[in-house]
């Protein structure tokens, strides 16, 4: 694995001038180096050609490119900056399908006036991944845009680092041309008085600080005054967007000694939101690593039919791994975003040890990969595996897998042995194969028939784990690897 | 109005139809034909990968023409060096029927250059050129790349990577440029001056590059030559004789011009030279 060479100079450049006059150019220079790019350079013409042709874009053309730095040369309205420049060897040994997964986004991003046009491996690592970062999820974005349209009101949940903020700030964009869309940040506002100050500043205009003066005497009174007043003002329906719901819940408790002032707090609090918005026909969206409906029924004694108004109509989705069609491409975009060349042998190791199903740890770990090849100039399959093994021996990133396994405890007790056992015998089984649904059965059902049955439902939301034609297996390599990780025993990990 | 001779050719000697060439086109105007075989020309050319070719031979000549340049004496790191043009990468199916029909007589039958045989007899289908700013730049740049195929095997070792790249992808037919610059008056039929070389793929020897390297003076003739006087006559326009002799004049001034600036340049060279000393 090495750094692109951009100091390559011959190219072929794939430029667009927008026809429709608007002075925005780019251009994807495809730099050659000898003989061997000369058939990868017409695959890569051949797909972009055909996209081309089959979308009906206008302005494209195709350049010739003897030093990028002259691009005017080549045509005045073009300048270096609008070069994206690739080797053509990036795209070597790929057959036509691959070539299209893998170009045809490129184009449309360049057509749509985007700034990016590939994922990048530090681009969504420590905070919530947005534009071109937003990885394969476009079919459940459609899904939920759908479902909250037809009044729905959804709680997405799926462990931290799965894409769900990301996932619910999309939707938040595609819902709010036709709805008034708020977000509520609970780390920001993690009481109810913040929240009900939040809502006065919407509804009364007021500043923040204000706001909070205001809603002191009577937050819960006047956080539904101040919904009902927003929901009131909008001439289009709201939809409320929540991040991590439960945070909030965890702040009262702190607040409260009591249990049953604690429960009628967050009671106050659901109905003082949930029934002005439901008077108005609102929707709300919520998305948490903690299933804040679990939280409060097992923490609070609130199962989700006494809740107040749309909590008790809430509808669960959770949020499964991501599903490449093409999990090859996905990894070679990231490398392509992050300009790093990779041999067939570098290819073959991350097609072995690393996915994009769970992106944070993926893409932190890639971020770390390139960084290295930024320090050292080069990285072969020796060094990425050296880094990946301290990688995953000490990543946080996987974390909020173990937080679910204690929290799962406080509801069935020796759950987490047997959670384990579970994961630990998928682990051992290839990864191609897994293990037989029926194995798994067995050892949920030491906790007995109707835990075992809820608790196998549980572990397929909950982690990077699929049943496909009744065998059980990891959705994730890299999530594989952590787990053996975890089961180790001092002696090196035995892959096979 | 009668037919022309490019008509002819391409109603009677298009393959219509067959194997590997386009169908007749069911309007079977002059235009229509016309434009059914440029058509398939230009298809045939890219296919093949002629412009991707000339682009890969580029990249392992510029970085052996970067390995001369580095060369140069530190005071010339900044002077203008060379460009090179890849404007025209392949020929048009334009100047390709017009070098068909040009001998042609059709009352002979079939031309000599045709639809079947002009990817294999043309040699100069794709091509782009270098040009430097002194003779001895070109000369320096040709001596280089001709080094890989003239050397004996045991001089194979000292040559540069850029080098031995170039030779691994690409042969040079008759292992040397052509000298255009150095040709005796009665040799000479042109003010063309040049270094020309017939490089081809080594995994596709169909695949041909013709290399132009010149001084800018020589290109800039050559610009206006072409505009001038091989335009023109490719119209069938009447071109002076004078006119000839003018260009053909100016040719050899231009050559004056670049030998007294690189008389100019060695007199610099050796004025720094000794000042170093």
């Amino acid at each position: 694995m090495r750094l692109r060479n951009e100091n390559l100079k011959t190219g072929k450049a794939l430029t667009w001038i927008d026809p429709a006059g608007r002075w925005r150019t780019r251009a994807l220079l495809f730099l050659v180096q000898g003989a061997d790019d000369i058939d990868v350079l017409s695959g890569i013409q051949s797909v972009c050609d055909r996209h081309i042709a089959e979308r009906g874009y206008g302005g494209f053309a195709w350049r010739a490119v003897a030093d990028p730095g002259q691009i005017s040369l080549v045509d005045n309205r073009l300048f270096n900056a609008d070069l994206a420049r690739f080797e053509a060897a990036e795209f070597g040994g790929l057959d036509p399908d691959s070539l299209a997964t893998l170009l045809k986004p490129v184009i449309d991003h360049i057509v749509a006036g985007d700034a990016e046009m590939l994922p990048r491996a530090g681009g969504a690592v420590g905070s919530p991944a947005e534009g071109i970062q937003f990885l394969n999820r476009l079919a459940e974005l459609d899904s939920l845009a759908s479902r909250v349209r037809a009044g729905e009101s959804l709680f997405l949940h799926a462990p931290r680092r799965m894409g769900k903020t990301s996932l619910m700030r999309r939707l938040q964009a595609v819902l709010d041309g036709d709805h008034k869309t708020i977000a509520l940040n609970i780390e920001r506002d993690p009481t109810p008085a913040e929240v009900a100050a939040r809502f006065r500043s919407l509804a009364a205009g007021e500043g923040y600080r204000t706001a909070q003066r205001s809603v002191q005497s009577n937050p819960m009174g006047a956080l539904r005054e101040s919904t009902g007043s927003v929901c009131r003002n909008s001439d289009k329906p709201l939809v409320l967007f929540i991040d991590e719901l439960a945070a909030l819940f965890e702040g009262i408790r702190q607040q409260n000694a009591g249990e049953g002032s604690r429960r009628s707090e967050v009671l106050a609090f659901l109905s003082a939101l949930a029934e002005p918005l439901a008077e108005h026909g609102a929707r709300l969206v919520i998305a948490g690593s903690v299933d804040c409906l679990d939280y409060l029924r097992a923490e609070l004694g609130l199962p989700q039919e006494q809740l107040p108004g749309l909590f008790s109509r809430m509808q669960r989705v959770s949020l499964k791994p991501l599903d490449f069609r093409h999990p090859e491409c996905e990894l070679r975009r990231v490398l392509l975003g992050s300009a790093i060349v990779a041999t067939p042998e570098d290819l073959d190791w991350l097609h072995d040890h690393v996915d994009l199903t769970v992106p944070f740890p993926a893409l932190k770990f890639l971020d770390l990969l390139v960084s290295e090849v930024k320090r050292a100039g080069s990285a072969g399959p020796a060094q990425c595996q050296e880094l990946f093994r301290d990688f995953v021996a000490t990543t946080e990133s996987f974390d909020d897998f173990d937080a679910h396994i204690r929290r799962k405890v406080q509801e069935v007790r020796n759950a987490a042995e047997t959670i384990s056992a579970a994961l630990d015998l998928i682990a051992r089984e290839p990864f191609e194969s897994g293990v037989s649904e029926g194995q798994v059965q067995a050892i949920l059902m030491e906790l007995g028939p109707a835990v075992a049955a809820t608790l196998q439902s549980w572990l397929l939301e909950t982690f990077p784990v699929l049943t496909e034609a009744s065998r059980v297996k990891f959705a994730s390599r890299f999530f594989r690897h952590w787990w053996r990780s975890q089961m180790r025993d001092g002696a090196p990990d035995g892959d096979e | 109005m009668p037919d022309t001779k490019l008509e002819l050719l391409i109603r009677n000697h298009f393959p219509w139809g067959q194997t590997g060439f386009a169908a007749r086109p069911a309007d079977a105007s002059p235009g229509a034909l016309a434009a059914s075989v440029h058509d398939w020309m230009s298809r045939q050319l890219a296919d093949l990968g002629f412009e991707n070719t000339a682009l890969a031979l580029h990249a392992r000549i510029q970085s052996v023409i970067d390995e001369v340049e580095q060369a140069l004496p530190p005071s010339e790191k900044h002077r203008l060096f060379y460009r090179s043009d890849l404007g025209h990468l392949v020929k048009s199916s334009e100047s390709i029927l017009d070098k068909m029909v040009r001998d042609w007589n059709p009352e002979n039958g079939r031309p000599r250059l045709s639809f079947d045989n002009f990817l294999d007899e043309m040699e100069d289908l794709a091509r782009f050129r270098i040009v430097l700013n002194f003779l001895s730049d070109v000369k320096a740049v040709c001596s280089r790349l001709e080094e890989p195929y003239n050397c004996s095997p045991e001089e194979l070792a000292r040559l540069s990577d850029a080098q031995h790249a170039l030779y691994g992808d690409f042969a040079l037919r008759g292992h040397r440029m052509r000298d255009l610059i150095l040709l005796g008056p009665e040799k000479r039929d042109s003010g063309e001056r040049c270094f020309k070389g017939i490089f081809y793929r080594r995994a596709n020897t169909r695949m041909r590059v013709e290399v132009q390297i010149q001084t800018m003076f020589q290109e800039a003739w050559d610009k206006k030559d072409h505009f001038l006087m091989y335009e023109p006559k490719r119209r069938g326009e009447a071109v002076e004789l004078s006119h000839r002799i003018e260009i053909y004049a100016i040719s050899e001034l231009l050559y004056v011009a670049d030998l007294t600036f690189d008389r100019l340049l060695s007199i610099l060279r050796e004025r720094r030279a000794r000042g170093a000393e």
